[in-house]
């Protein structure tokens, strides 16, 4: 479980896990210091540290979300691990796109990765039938796959009466965006097929 | 053969969120080698949760954004309230000592040069507002005859012995059949209680008290010599008093107000004004020596200065009753080197007083 020295560093935990969403400003204005100089010594810039700062947060948004987060050391130390990594992929993944053809998605090898470089246009559809959800059902969506929260936590904040609930809803709100997804964007659907 | 994984979407989705236990994970994989549906359906499943969460991380990077620019400016925002306060802090270090130097060093010397500053009104005190009769006309001013120090003599020293037991009426509702009373009492033992007087026996039928009067001194008060109230025996005083009984008793006595002699004989009105940081007070006496004609204020009228230093000036004016009866808001001071004091009244009559004299006249100047 998580062990934090500082008590701010616990505070940031725990209102990431009350889904507090106020903390993200707040953990960037506190880190941007550390993690852009760290950027900008190895060949980034500004908008590069910017970019990493808030990848690095919404990484440790969905570790803390998901529960699955196992720290000993402090959170900036974390932060910067990640920001590390983060750095490192962007650096291989751009070497890559200027020794290569860009592909419409790119899969780091991994089977399991979701990190797939998708184009514009695809995310921009995806954005769109997304939007067309009820509001509810996007947030749903979002909250499961994005967030990594559980159904325990996200029948709470959506106020579902319970998990069970919240199944349900997931159940129907994906449903209804693939069909959007499939009648509105031949596209995407071309692609996925 | 039938896939088992066929309508367990659920699988898929753990599998690619990695939230399934790891024999469940190898068996699925195992699957996944040998049927393409699956590895079909896992691949979308695969680009539409990676749609989801790269639009998720994008919103989450614009909230981010915004709560960054939100912070920072309000942060900037306090980096002004910051320097305004510093700001603050010396403009106060370094204009409070010459604020200080200027009104204990300077001032003072260039209220010799100053021109024409107005005044304002702080407070207005009267500890007795003069009362008269309506439609009652101020008489002309008369020449004290022989018969006139012969009664001033009469009175002398007698008035002081009753004004403070007597009581007289003043009526706010004029009644045909009551006496006026003209309320012009000056204090007692002066003996100048003669030289105004403002009421006239009316036309009413007289009453039997009024019949207790001697002939002389009727005569006295129709010649306008003394002033009802006022009489060597005290005679007239018991008289209207005996009116208002009289009165009182016929249920008239709605019409009557009582008050004290010693009250009225302080007729005396206080109007302050500051200018700068100087208070100026106006000690307005009632005056019945000035005659106003055709509503036209006198030329000069007496004024003495009662104390002066540079935070303070009294002064004492004889004033005639219209100016006595004005309101201060519509009095305007100008002080002038600090030596000479106007003080404009309504219509623009002007007085001017040298403060430079202690025994002075206010005299009206052209404004």
């Amino acid at each position: 479980m998580l062990k934090f020295s500082g008590s701010q560093e616990k505070e940031y935990i725990q209102r990431i896990k009350t889904n507090d969403r106020s903390v993200l400003g707040e953990l960037f204005i506190e880190y941007q210091r550390m993690i852009s100089g760290y950027i900008l010594k190895n060949g980034g810039n500004k908008n590069d540290a910017e970019d990493v700062l808030q990848e690095t947060i919404i990484v440790l948004w969905q570790k803390v979300s998901s529960d699955s987060l196992q720290l000993t050391v402090k959170l900036g130390t974390y932060l910067m691990a990640i920001a590390k990594n983060k750095w490192m992929a962007e650096l291989r993944k751009r070497k890559r796109i200027v020794s290569q053809e860009i592909p419409d998605h790119i899969s780091d090898g991994n089977p399991t990765s979701l990190d797939s470089l998708l184009s514009q246009e695809k995310i921009e559809s995806v954005r769109q039938a997304l939007n067309m959800l009820q509001p509810i059902c996007k947030k749903l969506l979002l909250l499961y796959y994005f967030e990594e929260k559980s159904m325990k936590e996200i029948s709470k904040i959506l106020n579902l009466a319970n998990t069970d609930v919240a199944k349900s809803k997931k159940y129907q709100c994906k449903k209804n965006f693939e069909e959007i997804l499939k009648e509105q964007l031949n596209e995407l659907e071309g692609d996925i097929e | 053969m039938t896939c088992k994984y066929n309508n367990d979407t659920e699988t898929f989705e753990n599998y690619l969120l990695d939230r399934i236990p790891q024999t469940e994970r190898t068996d699925f994989e195992t699957h996944l080698k040998t049927c393409e549906a699956c590895r079909t359906k896992l691949e979308k499943e695969k680009l539409l949760l990676a749609s989801l969460r790269e639009i998720g991380k994008r919103e989450m990077k614009d909230e981010i954004r915004r709560q960054v620019l939100l912070k920072q400016s309000k942060k900037t925002f306090t980096d002004w309230g910051m320097i305004l306060k510093v700001a603050a802090v010396i403009l106060f270090v370094v204009i409070t000592p010459g604020l200080i130097y200027y009104y204990q060093y300077m001032a003072p010397q260039l209220a010799q040069y100053a021109v024409k500053e107005k005044t304002k009104i702080i407070d207005i005190d009267t500890s007795h507002s003069r009362t008269r009769l309506e439609g009652q006309e101020l008489p002309e001013r008369r020449q004290i005859t022989a018969d006139d120090a012969r009664v001033n003599e009469t009175l002398k020293g007698k008035v002081g012995e009753v004004a403070s037991e007597q009581i007289i009426e003043k009526r706010t509702t004029p009644a045909a059949e009551e006496i006026p009373v003209s309320g012009d009492v000056l204090e007692g033992g002066q003996g100048i209680g003669v030289d105004r007087a403002d009421g006239e026996i009316q036309k009413e039928e007289p009453t039997s008290p009024r019949q207790s009067v001697p002939e002389e001194m009727m005569d006295l008060i129709s010649r306008g010599k003394i002033a009802p109230g006022l009489s060597q025996e005290g005679k007239v005083l018991h008289y209207e008093k005996e009116t208002a009984i009289s009165a009182a008793s016929d249920k008239k006595s709605t019409y009557y107000q009582r008050e004290t002699l010693s009250k009225l004989t302080q007729a005396q009105k206080i109007w302050q004004f500051r200018q700068a940081s100087q208070n100026i007070t106006l000690q307005l006496q009632l005056s019945d020596t000035f005659v106003l004609k055709d509503k036209k204020f006198p030329e000069m009228t007496p004024a003495q200065v009662i104390y002066q230093d540079s935070l303070e000036t009294t002064i004492e004016w004889l004033v005639p009753p219209e100016i006595f009866e004005l309101d201060p808001n519509q009095v305007t001071l100008y002080l002038f080197d600090s030596k000479n004091l106007q003080i404009q009244l309504p219509d623009k009559v002007t007085y001017h007083i040298d403060l430079q004299q202690r025994i002075q006249e206010a005299v009206q100047v052209r404004p």
